[in-house]
């Protein structure tokens, strides 16, 4: 009888000690996961490993034709990782001889937008504003738009930047973590 | 069997337990932490000398981090003196040139004008480039034009030097530099002051180089925009503000000083700090307070209409020998870029506030009122017409 019961106990440890090991190669084969994604993100120069994503949208294409003097309007679509956002940078590279920048105006009524138009590209700065009471989960939001008028005719490409001189792409979240987004670019071409 | 059911039950959890304990202390126990203090950058000119009148040369900067790193870009300056050489043409050798922010051989022009070249390059993998302790390693190779026998240095590594090094956790982390180092050219050595007159008959004097007590000492008056009176502790109310200066003839500058400010009841806060300098140049003079956007000073008692508005181009500060008065008081440092510094307004900045809204976080209490708070987001936003440090 007592020699049962040892070996039910041995049966129950040896059974607890395979599940055990079964969550564990779970849990280490999601997060090797989330590591080789990161690593082998295909990038367009300066973007950085990612958590998240900002993402350039033009009416669901990523590539338009428009005419000379038409107003250009490009979405900012934004995902979060699940976190909170209560911030973000962005830097948009483009050619500021053939585009003319008009506005940046914020999708979301918590988020101001601050925009900055530098030499060859726009540094957008957005913070949230102190009477939100709202979080700002971002999945696949649309949080801006970005509008750009066309100075002449060509092939153009708007491309977001992790990086230029001290500006910088990122989100920050409500722990004041700072994401660098999977980025994206676009291809205009004008008439 | 059902009165054996609890210890069963124990006995299953505790096992499950102890496997998940022990296997991630096998497999993750040694994982490395994140390295985001204390690492450096120690810059190098391979070679560090050369003796020539005219026709060209080459130098390599090398680099050697402290510890092993991963990084993913790097921005630095190189100076020179653009009366003595001028730029030829260079190569990036680890990662390519940031286009249209790194200085190329097509800004030859503009290099050889501003007497400095911007090293702004990037590794364009998303796993970045290891660089070892162990070894130097090739950035850039930069080639010169002699002009002159005089001597002259070249120098790189200064302050705002840095790396991008991607941590474990897959963020970035700014590596700053070890220390300037100089390329001397027919003899020429680190930043050095004139020679001193010497009377004919006297004693030889040699130039002294820079570091320890300089020859001109700054005494000088600020005012930090959101502060109008004396903070209320002793502990609020003390300033460490960076201070440089660049000579406007050379266009060389020296590396940050560190200067204790506190304030008086009106809300001026004075310190000071000394340079080895040429006092025969005129300078401009670089002020950057923890919670404040650089400005840019180039005369010896500025003033502005409105706070923050103040803006010049060309050096105009004269200094002596000995003390020197700067009574600055008469423009605002504007707020913004918050500890850790990277010398622009971010959304970490304003998030940093936001987030620790009513806390007494010293990161975020701008106006030296003891609290982290809405005057403090206020400041911050009200002063989003400068984004970056003034250059």
């Amino acid at each position: 009888m007592e020699k049962n019961k040892v070996f039910v106990y041995l049966l129950i440890i040896f059974f607890a000690a395979f599940v055990g090991t079964g969550i564990f190669l779970v849990v280490n084969n999601k997060k090797t996961t989330i590591n080789e994604q990161a690593a082998s993100t295909s990038i367009i120069p300066t973007t950085e490993p990612t958590q998240g994503s900002l993402n350039l949208k033009l009416f669901g294409n990523e590539k338009i034709s428009l005419l000379t003097g038409q107003e250009l309007s490009i979405d900012l679509i934004a995902d979060s990782n699940e976190k909170n956002i209560v911030g973000y940078d962005l830097v948009l590279s483009y050619d500021p001889s053939s585009f003319d920048f008009v506005k940046a105006t914020s999708d979301l009524v918590d988020f101001k937008i601050y925009s900055y138009k530098k030499d060859s590209y726009l540094s957008l700065l957005a913070t949230k504003i102190l009477q939100s009471q709202t979080t700002s989960v971002f999945a696949q939001t649309k949080i801006a738009s970005l509008v750009f008028k066309p100075l002449k005719a060509g092939k153009f490409i708007f491309s977001l930047k992790s990086l230029i001189g001290k500006d910088r792409t990122d989100l920050v979240t409500d722990k004041t973590e700072v994401l660098n987004p999977k980025l994206n670019e676009l291809e205009i071409e004008v008439f | 069997m059902r009165k054996e059911l609890p210890k069963i039950i124990t006995i299953f959890f505790i096992t499950v337990g102890v496997v998940l304990l022990g296997l991630n202390f096998i497999f993750f126990g040694q994982a490395p932490k994140s390295k985001a203090a204390g690492e450096t950058i120690s810059y190098v000119f391979d070679p560090s000398a050369v003796n020539q009148t005219s026709g060209d040369f080459t130098t390599s900067v090398k680099i050697k981090p402290s510890v092993d790193m991963t990084i993913r870009g790097y921005q630095f300056e190189i100076a020179f003196d653009k009366t003595k050489i001028q730029f030829k043409n260079i190569q990036y050798k680890t990662g390519t040139v940031s286009a249209g922010v790194g200085d190329d051989d097509s800004k030859a022009s503009i290099i050889n004008q501003n007497g400095k070249i911007k090293v702004v390059g990037e590794i364009q993998s998303a796993t970045g480039q290891i660089i070892l302790a162990s070894q130097n390693t090739e950035v850039v190779i930069v080639s010169f034009t002699a002009n002159s026998s005089q001597s002259s240095s070249v120098t790189t590594g200064a302050t705002d030097a840095k790396f991008f090094m991607i941590k474990a956790d897959y963020s970035l982390f700014e590596v700053p530099s070890a220390g300037q180092v100089s390329f001397s050219v027919n003899g020429g050595g680190p930043t050095l002051t004139p020679a001193p007159t010497v009377t004919p008959g006297g004693p030889t004097l040699t130039p002294t180089p820079t570091g320890g007590t300089g020859n001109a000492n700054l005494i000088m008056k600020l005012k930090f925009q959101g502060i109008i009176k004396k903070p209320a502790t002793d502990a609020l109310n003390k300033l460490s503000v960076k201070v440089k200066l660049l000579n406007g003839t050379t266009g060389q500058e020296t590396a940050y000083q560190t200067a204790e400010f506190t304030a008086d009841n009106q809300g001026i806060w004075s310190g000071n700090t000394s340079f080895n300098i040429d006092v025969n140049a005129k300078y401009i003079l670089y002020v950057k307070g923890p919670y404040h956007i650089q400005k840019k000073i180039c005369d010896t008692g500025p003033t502005e209409t409105a706070g923050g508005t103040y803006r010049c181009t060309k050096g105009n500060i004269a200094l002596k020998n000995g003390d020197n008065d700067l009574n600055l008081s008469g423009i605002v440092l504007l707020s913004g870029d918050l500890p850790d510094q990277d010398g622009s307004v971010t959304a970490y900045d304003t998030s940093l506030i936001y987030n620790n809204l009513g806390k007494d976080n010293d990161k975020c209490d701008v106006n030296r009122d003891g609290r982290c708070d809405t005057q403090d987001f206020s400041l911050v936003i009200a002063a989003l017409s400068v984004k970056n440090d003034e250059l």
